[in-house]
């Protein structure tokens, strides 16, 4: 019985958890940007969260089309700045994706697209 | 039987007496002034009657100008980076984000300019400043570890500024007569944030203040 009642609250607590630790995500803001020179992209993302230890991950990629050109991971607390540079084509357009979580949960990717020429 | 000569007669004579009975009051002396505004009205169908093929260029043109217009419009309203290029900075919603996108369209001769609030509320000091190229964040911290985080962004290159506001009521408000949104998280607890446009830069506040201290803040950032 105490076993029972024991599980039940670990997994109420694991219920109740889950929303309130989604809940203390708040207001990120994320900017990607993609900048060429010559037959290089530089692919960067800041990511700010509101405490300064919220832990944030994310992985960047960059996309011609349907090949992957590049792919990127790290992680910080509070902020995270990424920059990384890929060889690239001309006037061809280049798609960033971001994903991100913030203290493990994931949120929306974040998508942008550039021009090379 | 009635002739043709009876009936012209008759009518002849019908004609004259609807005259007299018309000008029964006439008098030469005295005549009727037709309005100045008849008169240019008169002047114009003139014009217009002598000059057929200027007028007619005239409309086409209008009409070419006009489908331009609407075409233009539909377009701006449709695709947002159209929208960003022609009027700087534009807010859409995508997802759970909001996006403040730009385009290329700034002198990137123009210097930027900086910028801080005049006003915080009490216990706050700055903390920590972060500028790229594009952006700059001021954080600014109380003792009991709280923060208030300014950002701006004048980049004047094509940018994407994504802010999620998933968790956030989103309410509009006015900075400085700028349309601003405030994204508000009812609970006291969480950070709330203020976003608005001016001077062809985006401004974004965050901090675990209420709703009129996010606005007083916002309202005081000048240029420095």
């Amino acid at each position: 019985m105490v076993k029972k009642i024991g599980s039940l609250v670990v997994l109420l607590a694991l219920i109740l958890a889950i929303p309130a630790h989604a809940a203390s995500l708040r207001l990120v803001d994320v900017l990607p940007d993609v900048t060429f020179a010559n037959n290089n992209a530089m692919c960067s993302v800041e990511i700010y969260a509101d405490r300064t230890n919220d832990r944030i991950s994310a992985t960047m990629e960059l996309w011609q089309g349907t090949q992957r050109i590049g792919t990127w991971n790290d992680s910080d607390s509070g902020y995270l700045f990424m920059e990384e540079s890929v060889r690239v084509e001309a006037n061809k357009i280049y798609k960033l994706v971001v994903n991100y979580s913030i203290n493990g949960v994931s949120k929306n990717p974040v998508t942008i697209y550039r021009s090379n020429g | 039987m009635i002739t043709e000569e009876m009936l012209r007669e008759a009518a002849h004579k019908a004609s004259e007496v609807y005259t007299a009975y018309c000008e029964r009051d006439y008098d030469p002396e005295n005549q009727y002034v037709f309005p100045q505004e008849f008169e240019k009205k008169i002047e114009r169908l003139k014009h217009r009657a002598t000059h057929p093929v200027f007028y007619k260029t005239m409309h086409r043109v209008a009409s070419i100008i006009l489908s331009i217009l609407i075409t233009g419009s539909a377009w701006i309203t449709v695709d947002a980076e159209a929208r960003a290029a022609v009027v700087g900075w534009v807010k859409e919603i995508y997802e759970t984000y909001f996006v403040f996108r730009h385009d290329r369209i700034t002198n990137t001769a123009t210097e930027s300019a900086d910028y801080r609030p005049t006003w915080l509320p009490d216990g706050y000091s700055e903390f920590r400043v972060s500028a790229t190229e594009a952006r700059t964040v001021v954080i600014y911290a109380n003792d009991a570890g709280e923060m208030i985080r300014f950002n701006y962004i004048h980049n004047p290159d094509e940018t994407d500024w994504f802010i999620d506001v998933s968790q956030s009521d989103i309410k509009n408000a006015t900075v400085n007569g700028n349309e601003a949104d405030l994204l508000i998280v009812q609970n006291s607890d969480e950070a709330n944030g203020i976003a608005w446009v001016s001077a062809d830069t985006a401004f974004y506040v965050t901090g675990f203040v209420d709703e009129n201290d996010l606005v007083r803040i916002a309202e005081s950032v000048q240029e420095i």
